[in-house]
């Protein structure tokens, strides 16, 4: 274990909207903030940039104090070292590009020029430095204020929807870039999303905000197929969400074989090399559940599994079975008549039949 | 010469208008407004009071640091100042309003104080605004005749601005050319005066809009 150098636990109260949070700072990973609109995402990165000033509470970022209210330490904004990009631009209209990256550099009396051509390369900005911001496709302007944010040399980048109201093409080239961006900088990142597909694509691990309160953090997979949470971004449909790894690709049979934690998977063939990460989705409709395991049956992904728990869904008649699958834990919605028939109950061995896979972030769905 | 003395009083009663509330602003509002609405007679008149030898304020200038300001070139540069200052704050105020909040906080995220943002991102941001500002109170300003004259009265040499030649030059017979005289130079000045802030104003919009 790494030891933690932060914290941030405060409290703060905004005419009708209270905000008690505890949450742990990513270390050097990507930490995906994810909660309903008006849960207070935004809310935590505003007191993070000392923007808005809590009630109480105590921050700690990198082994810097930025905010104690108990020891009267209240950082502002500029000193803090914290990088930001918001979900608009936000960029400064009547400065170039190139000043506008600059800014921060300026400002602080640094000159990188290698954190600089590093970054307009990772980035693919070297062509826009002399442009004027007003010019700036929304795809680019974007890409220019996440340059100025890492310019900034920050001990901790927060993104907050930085890829609301780009088209679906962008929105993957600055995620992969902001995955790029965490690989070789090492800055750590607090993603702010409502978005499962970018969560799953880029985060490593998840804090789940709702009312104000953060609900629980940890691991992608573990908090993606929490019960509490499996309602959470997936349009209200029941399901779950897990990370993987391609393991083979089948170019004979056009299929692709990926593993998670050790649970093999077929899917008709995607592009990505092996050895990528990619997150799947498995909706609780999709999956059936057999006591023996079939023969002579189309579906390809058969899974021995044991049975957790039980529980009534939210669609009348039918019952959510939490699987164990090896490692990881899957839901499958069954008729309650269908449950009663196979007179299942926790702790069985069960075969679980999984008859679609989507991939998450990805246009085409297979 | 008064509105260069307005300019920075004038950005900074601005921002306050702008930005704070409270009983306190409501009345610096109402105070700075007095002038556009009062007739300008009535303004020279309350500077004659506050600022002459006897009143409070000429008094103390005069005790404290031997300065007389009526009936001198200073209290003409006054009168104009205080006539053509709402006007100045309310071009400016214009600007505070416009500007985005949200680029004022990125730019103190990303390293500058206070002070630093306000000169790098709130001025050359509001820099059209400040144009007009400035360019209205110049027009009010050389316009300024009744408060001139009722607290400086028309001195040649002293108080005489060019209204107040051009109203003494009209009521002596038989001068009518020195009149027509004063009367290009009038309408040269305020030509030459509106084409350069119409320039100004454009690059400056230009500017700060980042298209040029």
């Amino acid at each position: 274990m790494i030891k933690n150098t932060g914290l941030i636990k405060f409290k703060i109260k905004l005419g009708k909207f209270e905000s008690d949070i505890k949450l742990d700072p990513p270390q050097k990973n990507i930490l995906a903030l994810t909660g309903k609109s008006g849960s207070g995402k935004s809310t935590v990165a505003k007191v993070l940039c000392g923007i808005i000033k809590p009630q109480s509470g105590e921050i700690i970022i990198n082994n810097k104090i930025l905010f104690s209210s108990e020891k009267k330490i209240n950082l502002s904004p500029h000193l803090r070292n914290i990088g930001m990009v918001f979900q608009e631009n936000r960029l400064f209209t009547h400065m170039s590009v190139k000043s506008n990256l600059l800014y921060s550099q300026r400002r602080k009396k640094l000159s990188n020029t290698k954190l600089f051509d590093k970054t307009i390369e990772l980035l693919d900005i070297r062509q826009l430095l002399n442009r004027k911001v007003l010019n700036l496709s929304g795809g680019e302007a974007q890409r220019v204020s996440i340059g100025r944010a890492i310019l900034s040399d920050p001990k901790l980048l927060i993104l907050d929807e930085p890829l609301s109201g780009l088209d679906i093409e962008r929105q993957h080239n600055i995620l992969s870039i902001i995955k790029n961006i965490n690989i070789e900088s090492k800055i750590p990142i607090l993603f702010i999303s409502h978005s499962l597909d970018e969560i799953v694509y880029s985060a490593e691990s998840i804090a789940l905000i709702e009312n104000g309160k953060i609900l629980t953090q940890g691991p992608v997979n573990d908090i993606l197929s929490n019960k509490k949470t499996i309602f959470y971004n997936l349009e209200n449909e029941e399901g779950t969400v897990l990370k993987c790894k391609i393991i083979a690709q089948n170019l004979e049979e056009k299929i692709t074989t990926i593993s998670i934690k050790n649970t093999e998977i077929i899917i008709s063939k995607i592009p990505e090399v092996v050895g990528s990460d990619i997150a799947i989705r498995l909706l609780a409709k999709d999956i059936s559940l057999a006591t023996e395991k079939p023969k002579n049956i189309s579906i390809n992904n058969i899974l021995e599994a044991r049975i957790l728990e039980i529980y009534e869904s939210k669609n009348i008649g039918n019952v959510n079975v939490e699987l164990k699958v090896g490692k990881n834990i899957i839901i499958a919605r069954i008729l309650q008549s269908s449950s009663k028939k196979l007179k299942l109950k926790t702790n069985d061995k069960v075969f679980a039949l999984i008859k679609s896979i989507s991939i998450v972030g990805r246009t085409n769905n297979n | 010469m008064a509105v260069i003395f307005s300019i920075i009083p004038g950005v900074l009663i601005a921002w306050l208008l702008s930005k704070r509330a409270g009983l306190v602003i409501s009345i610096i509002n109402i105070i700075v407004h007095l002038p556009l609405v009062l007739p300008p007679v009535v303004v020279g008149y309350l500077l004659l009071i506050l600022f002459s030898h006897n009143g409070p304020i000429g008094h103390f200038l005069n005790h404290f640091f031997n300065i007389s300001i009526n009936f001198s070139w200073k209290g003409a540069v006054l009168a104009s100042a205080v006539v053509s200052f709402p006007l100045l704050v309310r071009a400016i105020k214009l600007g505070f309003d416009n500007l985005d909040d949200k680029i004022t906080e990125a730019a103190m995220i990303h390293g500058a104080n206070k002070i630093t943002c306000f000169f790098t991102i709130t001025i050359p941001q509001i820099l059209p605004a400040l144009v007009t500002g400035i360019t209205l109170a110049f027009a009010r300003g050389i316009a300024e005749f009744g408060a001139t004259i009722t607290f400086v009265s028309n001195i040649p040499g002293e108080t005489r601005t060019l209204p107040l030649a051009l109203y003494a030059v009209s009521s002596i017979p038989g001068s009518d050319y020195m009149a027509l005289r004063l009367l290009i130079i009038s309408i040269l000045l305020a030509i030459i005066a509106i084409t350069i802030s119409e320039i100004l104003s454009k690059k400056s919009l230009k500017k700060s809009k980042g298209i040029e």
